[in-house]
């Protein structure tokens, strides 16, 4: 694993941090051993070397098809002989009441990064703290998974009752709250989300931004400190986004609480204190939305957009015009465009 | 058609029966059954009926919603009456070939029916009117004493609610998966039952792995709300009886023992003519 680009190490850990991740490495391992496609396999001939397949260890060494022959290779791709490393080196810092937004194109490793906040994986190398907890350490996780709350993709799949109320009551009985004490803060929640109208509601009536306001409830209601949100809205019709991200970012700002989402939108990413750009299991780019989406050409390089303005910006300023680059929303392109208004 | 069924689905009014603890209800379904089950004669089922009505009106669900959910069961519905006029031997009343309804059968067929049509109308009315999981709490409550003998009764519980919770979100995959299959020209409708069958397989096969993928899913959501099994949780609403529920019970228990009690009435009608015959003479 020589040739994985590593950061160094810093030796001191700043505990005041909500989510610290360093060097943090982390290896899908497959349990059945894919086998490559020989095309695959030929194409990449020059940088693995074959070796033989179990089976037919016994057997003459010349004279067998490509089949039969496993392709193992070292430190190519992400794939190697069934391990896919998803995460390299990943050194991330986020503060209390940050809102962060993690972007990156498919199987960049966002999720695996999301999965690790949560303890729902342990990263194969390096560390990552919550509150200065240990993920690693068994004794943490549950108290990890009640301060750092997650929110998935598909509303129904992370449902569990089939009634609202009884839904979002679901985290703080887990964890062993009294009776009048959830009852509370399941109407808190509720509040939160302003769902409280629906308290009574069968989750299969409720419109998808709906669902997943509940989800959040469902967190809420465990008093954590941090949400994060993996793609919530990629299910959801533009009014259902609008709905989830107003939710997150009233949480943010009147609860201060830390929010890590993971989108797929730009114009959502523009919401955020503080972009994570990921490519290929590394972060490549961190800083403010304007900071980032400016940088348009390195934007396309790891395979993303910027917002439709920043990148109209950018096209009018290729054809000649002479524009801010770091516009991200209409308003301010109105604002440039007609300076007189 | 598959959006009909009603089991599993909860019914909204917020009435004296919905507000009752889930295990009387589920004690009350259970003594009804029983009731039905003993009842012998005509008379019983009829007295069985009318105290359904009085509770499905106590319960304010509307009748033709309860109706409308027992389509499902038409065809069973169907299955026993026609086995039941022609296969019970009898004074025959109409012979069609080798074939021929008796009045006993005929007399079978409409018991059975009725006996299973308020079977399903019963066991709705406790679903529809409790949530799944108020139901899989009374359930666990209910069996809890076999923990003792290593029985995972909550396991059992949380995976009762979770089917009867995702039902109707398959259901609906399966109407969206077949008007998929039907829009690129499977026939669902033409052919013998085999056939029929056979044209069901393209629609299961993802159908199941979607529900694997959803399986997957939800344990990760669970695993990340802290769901560790029954050891440390509490419950928000906790299960307690209450007078109402008690006098519930006792009502249930005496339609039981009266629906069983029907079995003797004629009996005890015809010693009664007998006895005023025998006074009338003397
Ligand atoms: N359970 C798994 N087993 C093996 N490999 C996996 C598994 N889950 C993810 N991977 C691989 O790990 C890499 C990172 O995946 P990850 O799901 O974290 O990406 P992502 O950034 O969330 O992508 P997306 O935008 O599609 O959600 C990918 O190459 C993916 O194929
Ligand atoms: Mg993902």
């Amino acid at each position: 694993m020589a040739a994985m680009n590593r950061n160094s190490i810093p030796d001191t850990i700043n505990e005041q941090d909500m989510i610290l991740a360093r060097n943090l490495t982390y290896i899908y391992k497959d349990e059945a051993d894919e086998e490559m496609k020989p095309e695959e396999t030929a194409g990449k001939k020059k940088e693995g070397f074959f070796e033989k397949s179990e089976d037919n260890a016994g057997e003459t060494a010349g004279g067998q098809s490509a089949e039969t022959f496993k392709g193992q290779f070292q430190e190519t791709s992400g794939k190697t002989n069934g391990e896919t490393t998803a995460l390299r080196g990943v050194n991330l810092s986020i503060s209390k009441g940050e809102f962060v937004a993690v972007l990156g194109t498919n199987g960049s490793g966002k999720s695996t990064f999301a999965r690790h906040i949560n303890a729902l994986h342990v990263p194969t190398e390096g560390v990552m703290l919550v509150e200065g907890m240990d993920t690693k350490e068994e004794a943490n996780v549950w108290l990890i998974r009640q301060k750092a709350g997650m929110i998935f993709q598909n509303p129904d799949n992370q449902m569990v009752a089939s009634i609202v109320e009884e839904d979002v009551a679901f985290g703080p009985e887990n964890l062993g709250m009294e009776p009048e004490k959830i009852r509370m803060n399941v109407k808190e929640a509720l509040e939160a989300v302003e769902m409280s109208a629906f308290r009574n509601a069968t989750p299969s009536k409720l419109s998808g931004g709906q669902k997943q306001r509940i989800a959040i409830a469902g967190i809420l209601a465990m008093r954590p400190e941090c949400i994060i949100l993996d793609e919530p809205t990629a299910m959801l019709d533009p009014r259902g986004r609008t709905e989830v991200v107003k939710t997150l970012q009233k949480l943010n700002q009147e609860e201060h609480m830390t929010v890590v989402y993971i989108t797929h939108y730009m114009e959502e990413a523009v919401l955020a204190d503080r972009v994570v750009v990921m490519d290929r299991g590394q972060v490549v780019m961190e800083g403010t939305p304007r900071e980032i989406f400016f940088q348009v050409e390195l934007m396309k390089q790891v395979g993303l957009d910027v917002p439709a303005m920043t990148e109209l910006a950018w096209r009018l300023n290729r054809q000649g015009m002479n524009l801010d680059p770091a516009i991200l929303t209409v308003e301010e392109m109105v604002n440039a465009l007609c300076p007189s208004n | 058609m598959l959006r009909d069924i009603t089991i599993g689905q909860y019914y909204d009014t917020d009435s004296l029966i919905h507000r009752l603890d889930p295990r009387t209800k589920v004690v009350g379904t259970f003594l009804f059954i029983i009731g039905l089950f003993l009842v012998k004669s005509i008379f019983g089922l009829v007295a069985a009926a009318l105290s359904l009505l009085i509770i499905i009106r106590i319960t304010k669900i509307p009748l033709s919603f309860i109706l409308r959910g027992q389509k499902a069961i038409a065809m069973l519905l169907l299955f026993t009456v026609v086995l039941n006029m022609f296969m019970v031997a009898g004074d025959v009343l109409v012979a069609i070939g080798p074939l021929h309804i008796t009045f006993q059968g005929m007399y079978m067929a409409v018991f059975m029916a009725g006996r299973l049509v308020m079977l399903m109308i019963g066991c709705s009315l406790m679903t529809l009117t409790t949530t799944p999981l108020q139901l899989t709490d009374a359930l666990e409550r209910l069996l809890r004493p076999l923990k003792k003998i290593h029985v995972p009764v909550h396991d059992i519980a949380m995976m009762m609610s979770i089917a009867l919770r995702f039902i109707p979100i398959l259901m609906e995959e399966t109407d969206k998966i077949m008007k998929a299959q039907s829009a690129r020209g499977a026939d669902f409708e033409s052919g013998g039952l085999i056939q029929k069958a056979k044209s069901l397989i393209p629609v299961l096969v993802p159908l199941f792995i979607s529900a694997f993928r959803r399986a997957d899913e939800l344990a990760t959501a669970m695993e990340a709300r802290c769901y560790r099994g029954d050891e440390g949780r509490t419950k928000m609403k906790e299960l307690k009886y209450t007078v109402k529920d008690h006098v519930a019970k006792l009502i249930m228990t005496a339609l039981a023992a009266g629906l069983f009690c029907t079995r003797y009435l004629p009996g005890v009608l015809s010693t009664i003519q007998a006895i005023g015959k025998i006074l009338g003479r003397g």
